[in-house]
Order: structure tokens, then sequence, then C-alpha cells
């Protein structure tokens, strides 16, 4: 009957060539069997044993023995602990990387350049889950006893186990944050000036003020720098110590206080940027749009200060509370 | 209320299936062979005496169980084509028995601590 050969065929060819014919002799008179225990080779009987017998597919897997997942329980947590080790190392260099490619090859805007770099980052970190994914599930199918594997390849061992949180433990990603926030601090003052802006007619003009950006420039590096080093000072302690914490909100009084000045006593915006603006759209509202600026950037550093204190009470708290 | 109930009710029976699933999984290969011992079959009456013990299990789960022990050596097969239409017969092999009288003492070992843990249901 041509719907039983259908499903013997549906079977047998997903298994080795050399079992085809076996398994479906095999199958081919069990179904027979079934069917003359059923009285008759009707279509409704051939259905129906054939429904019993289930998904086609299903039952060749289970002929082959095939395993229906990529990475097994027991290797499991070791591949998710891989792929943590390889994005903590693999990622912040994709990105860097990325950055002085970009910076050494045609000067971009900072946007450009930093949606690049964003984007070359997440295109590392596919790379990496697929490598990782495929060795993972090689190393499966290999048929090599997988726990040991993971243990005698240091996948596993009691070293991993993680220390007990030490108290008022400063946490690491903390310190990583913050070294990027002071670099970019540093950075930033360099690169701004130089990118960011329009040019008209072959001459740039730059978003801010380079008259301002001269003066706050020097202030700016060096409260980066001294945000650096106190994030280094944080990466070694690596503890809320009363000292510690009482630097760190002095340090984010020094920042707030030095953020206000600044906006209180500069003009942000170009005024030469704003003079082409209107040059070439005298319809444009020089005057909405420059105060617009300032509401946007002046609302950006309250959120900024606002959060930023907050931060450093919370830690001065954690610093101060009696231990338990 | 009554159908938060009714799925309450076929939530835990599914959890109580799937446990009852899993302690049947481990015994499926002792009545296998427990039964092959005695007497060779091909896998349609095999699957019939399993029935007839009360012990009913799938032919989908049954056939290439069947093949994989085979391909392990624990069974040993042959096409029986006197019948009146081939069919492949299957008996237990020396490892096979082996397999078999390993299982069924972890079976009676087993069983021993069960009864010893529930002994005070008993």
């Amino acid at each position: 009957m041509k719907l039983i050969e259908q499903y013997i065929y549906a079977v047998t060819r997903h298994l080795p060539v050399a079992q085809r014919e076996d398994v479906a002799n095999e199958l081919r008179s069990m179904i027979a069997d079934e069917l003359e225990e059923r009285g008759s080779q009707s279509k409704k009987n051939v259905e129906a044993v054939l429904l019993n017998l289930g998904d086609p597919d299903t039952l060749a897997r289970k002929y082959v023995g095939a395993k229906q997942y990529i990475i097994g329980p027991t290797l499991y947590p070791s591949f998710i602990r891989f792929l943590k080790y390889g994005f903590s190392i693999g990622l912040p260099i994709a990105f860097v990387l990325s950055l002085i490619i970009n910076l050494s090859e045609t000067p971009t805007s900072l946007i450009n350049l930093l949606i690049e770099s964003v984007g070359n980052t997440i295109t590392a970190g596919i790379q990496i889950i697929f490598w990782t994914s495929l060795i993972f599930f090689i190393f499966e199918r290999s048929g090599m006893d997988t726990k040991e594997f993971a243990k005698s390849n240091g996948l596993w061992n009691l070293s991993m186990l993680p220390q007990l949180p030490i108290k008022r433990q400063i946490p690491i990603s903390e310190v990583i944050a913050d070294l990027f926030a002071y670099l970019f601090f540093i950075i930033a003052p360099l690169i701004v000036p130089r990118f960011i802006g329009t040019t008209v007619d072959g001459t740039f003009t730059p978003i801010f003020d380079p008259g301002l950006w001269g003066i706050i420039t020097l202030p700016i590096i060096l409260t980066g720098l001294a945000g650096l080093t106190l994030s280094l000072v944080k990466l070694f302690k690596r503890n809320w110590s009363h000292n510690l914490a009482i630097a760190n909100l002095l340090f984010a009084l020094a920042v707030s206080t030095l953020l206000i000045i600044a906006f209180l006593n500069v003009q942000i915006i170009n005024p030469a940027l704003l003079t082409i603006l209107q040059t070439h759209n005298e319809s444009a509202n020089i005057a909405q749009l420059s105060s617009w600026a300032t509401w946007t950037v002046g609302i950006s550093i309250g959120v900024t200060i606002v959060i930023y204190l907050h931060e450093a009470i919370k830690r001065m708290i954690i610093a101060f509370k009696p231990k338990k | 209320m009554t159908y938060s109930i009714v799925t309450i009710m076929s939530d835990t029976n599914e959890v109580f299936l799937n446990q009852v699933l899993e302690l049947r999984r481990g015994s499926i290969v002792l009545a296998i062979v427990g039964i092959l011992r005695v007497k060779k079959h091909y896998g349609y009456s095999l699957l019939r005496a399993l029935e007839q013990y009360n012990f009913p299990v799938d032919g989908s789960t049954l056939y290439p169980l069947l093949r994989r022990l085979e391909k392990q050596e624990m069974l040993s097969s042959e096409w029986d084509t006197t019948d009146k239409r081939p069919r492949k017969y299957y008996s237990l092999t020396t490892s096979g028995e082996k397999l078999y009288q390993s299982l069924l003492s972890e079976w009676r070992e087993m069983n021993e601590k069960i009864n010893e843990i529930v002994k005070e249901d008993i």
C-alpha cells in the first residue's frame, strides 16, 4: 500500500544507507502484523496504525539515537561560562580595536564612530556565540565523556567557586564603568570640537564655541584624570573605606560645581554656527533654537548631577554603616 | 473558579504522568530482556507479550529500542522467512544475559531500599 511505503520511506531516508533496507523490511513486517490483528487492510486501519507509530521524523531519530539538542545538560554550564569569558574579554577588545581602527582611517563624526564601533562589537559577539556553540556542538557529539571533559579541561574546578561577597565590596562592573566614563572625559574634549559641527563651503564650524572649549578643555581633562585616579584606587582597594567614600563624595561635589559653573558662565552653542544656520535658513528661529539647546544641556547636566550625588551619598552610607 | 480548579488538576496530572513515565523508562529494557531470555520474539509479538503482562510499550518506542540493543550486542537477530511473511526474530546474547542479571539485581536492590524507605506506609 502506497501510504505505508511513504511512511517507511519518511523514516528510513534519515537512516544510514546500510540500515535502510533492514529497517524498512522490519517496519513493513510489523505494520503488516498490526494490520492483520486489526482484521483488514482498509485505509482506515492503515491510517490508524501509522498514526499510532507517530511522526516518522521522531521515529527516525529514535532509530539513529541522535541527540535532539545542540548542547546537553552536562556541558551547558561550561558553555555558558565559556561564553561569559568570551564576552568579557572579547567584546571590550573588539570595541576598543574598532575605535582605534576607525579613528586611524578617515575622520568621521563621533556619532558615526560610536555607531560603527557598537556595530562591530555586536558582530564580534555574534561570532563568539557562533564559534563557541560550534565547538561545544562538536564536543557534545564526539562521544567523549562530557562530564570528564568538563572536569579535565578546567571548564569547571573547585577554584572556580565564587568568593563570598566581601562587605562593602566595590563591584568590578562599577570600577570598569568608571574607568570608561573618565577615559571618555579625557578623550571627548579632544575629539568633539574636531568632528561635531557643520561644514559649509569647505570650512568646518564646530557645534560648541571654540573659545569656550579652549577654556573648559583643561578643567574637563583634569577632572577626567582625577576621576581616573580615583577609579584606579577603587580598582586596587575594591572596598569602600571611610576615606575612599569621602574622597568619592568630594570628587562628585567638585564635578557638579564645575558643571554648574561652566553651564552658567558660558554660551554653549558656537555663535558662529548659529550665524551660519541663520544665513542658510532665514526662517529658523535662532534665538529659540539656542535657548532650546541651552535647556537641553541644562536639564541633562541637572539629571547627571542628581544621579551622581545620589550614588556618592549611597557609597557614604555603605562605608559608614556599622559592620554587623 | 471551576476553570482554575480544572487547570490546577490537569497540571498536577501532567507532573504525575511525567514522573510515572520517568519511572517506567528505566524498567522497559529489563522487561524486554526478561521476556526475550525465555523465548525469541519478533517486534510485534514482543509488543503483544508486553501487553499481556500489562506492561504496554509503544511500537515507536519498542522497535528502535530493539535495534539499539542489537547494536550494543545485547540482542541478536535473524530473519525467518519460513512464515507467511518474513519476520525478524530477536534473542538474548551472552552480554544480554549479563545485562539482564545486573539489571535484575539492581531492580531488586532498589525495590528493597524503596520498601525500607516507605515501610511505615506498608
